[in-house]
């Protein structure tokens, strides 16, 4: 799929501005979280087509994490984070202290990643309400492990009529010499795009 | 999955259909529905990876995303290419809920997906001889259309023959 034809060189610095103060923000509280220091780093942060999404987190057959977050206010959407089943049990053996072997993470693990995708989902919301005045409020995270196609497929029906792109914003957590990606989605409804783009300055698309 | 030449790779909301030898697949279903339509009498079927159940207009830009809209697409495929309604029969897959806390809304897309692919066979009067559906886990599946067996793969539950 295309770069959508409205999306131009300034609509891509405010979503690189936008990455960078969220991962600030995201950096803060998981190190409170994690209680060590944390760096997050934007590695990148651009449009990309519902095609392109899956390739970028391994393809549709790739074991992942992933944490849905439904977004509601006065624009909604989806968000939805990809972590890896390396950087997953990473996490969860600094949250918890343990991790298990095999694939299957309990209870806690999985609610704790999900309060992990929770705390840095609503770093970028929290920037997006800042930067633009919009209302914000994120439902309760779900967290599923599975194929990434699978985990993507079930988010994108609940939003039903979407529009054809995402925001991707790549951030690299860095505890130590410890590297834990996190890969964000932004899937806005259809009619939520333009106004989020008018509420960062933007004219009409 | 050798002889991969006669691998068609159908991505979400898009269908594909074809004559033996060709196998079509389709990966990482989650609340998707494959609908697997198949005549044995010469070796012909397809396969369409549909996202949602209802379509909001009469005619979508894109008929293969919805089940109400997918499946006559991929029947009208098939005659076109020398099935014959009567001897059409279906395999469903998918049709799961991946995350636990979700919303009612969003609880009901698998089972919703399901339920009017199913009414639409029931229009046609074609029959599901076998489905692998519902759950909270992904799939994936490869239709031979030689055999009309469809193999579904599990992350988490292994691997089985439809």
């Amino acid at each position: 799929m295309s770069q959508p034809l409205w999306l131009r060189h300034e609509h891509l610095d405010a979503l690189r501005e936008l990455g960078n103060i969220g991962a600030g923000h995201a950096a803060t509280a998981l190190s409170e979280m994690l209680q060590e220091p944390v760096r997050v780093s934007v590695t990148a942060a651009q449009m990309c087509g519902f095609d392109e999404m899956i390739g970028l987190v391994g393809g549709p057959e790739v074991f992942v994490t992933g944490v849905f977050l439904p977004v509601r206010g006065d624009i909604s959407g989806t968000i939805l984070l990809f972590l890896s089943i390396d950087s997953s049990k990473q996490l969860i053996k600094k949250l918890l202290g343990q991790v298990r072997d095999d694939l299957v993470f309990d209870e806690l693990a999985v609610s704790a990643l999900g309060e992990v995708g929770n705390i840095l989902a609503g770093s970028y919301t929290t920037v997006i309400s800042t930067m633009t005045g919009l209302h914000l409020k994120q439902d309760v995270p779900g967290v599923a492990i599975d194929m990434a196609g699978a985990l993507f497929d079930a988010s994108l029906s609940v939003v039903g009529a979407v529009a054809d792109a995402a925001v991707l914003i790549d951030t690299d957590l860095y505890q130590g010499d410890e590297r834990i990606r996190a890969q964000f989605f932004m899937i806005p409804d259809l009619e939520s795009t333009p106004r989020l783009l008018r509420a960062f300055g933007f004219s009409e698309p | 999955m050798n002889q991969d030449t006669d691998v068609v790779l159908v991505g979400i909301a898009a269908g594909a259909a074809g004559k033996a030898p060709t196998r079509i697949r389709t990966l990482g279903l989650g609340s998707c529905v494959a609908v697997i339509v198949y005549d044995a009498s010469i070796q012909t079927g397809g396969l369409v990876h549909v996202l949602l159940p209802e379509s909001p207009t009469a005619v979508p830009s894109v008929p293969t995303k919805f089940a109400d809209t997918a499946i006559p697409w991929l029947v009208n495929h098939l005659l076109g290419i020398g099935a014959s309604k009567n001897s059409m029969v279906a395999k469903l897959v998918g049709g799961a809920q991946m995350f636990h806390s979700l919303r009612p809304e969003g609880h009901a897309v698998g089972s919703r997906n399901l339920e009017v692919c199913r009414r639409v066979l029931e229009q046609y009067s074609i029959f599901v001889v076998a489905q692998d559906v519902g759950g909270n886990y992904g799939r994936s599946v490869e239709l031979e259309t030689a055999t009309g067996k469809a193999s579904v793969q599990t992350a988490v539950r292994g691997s089985y023959v439809l």
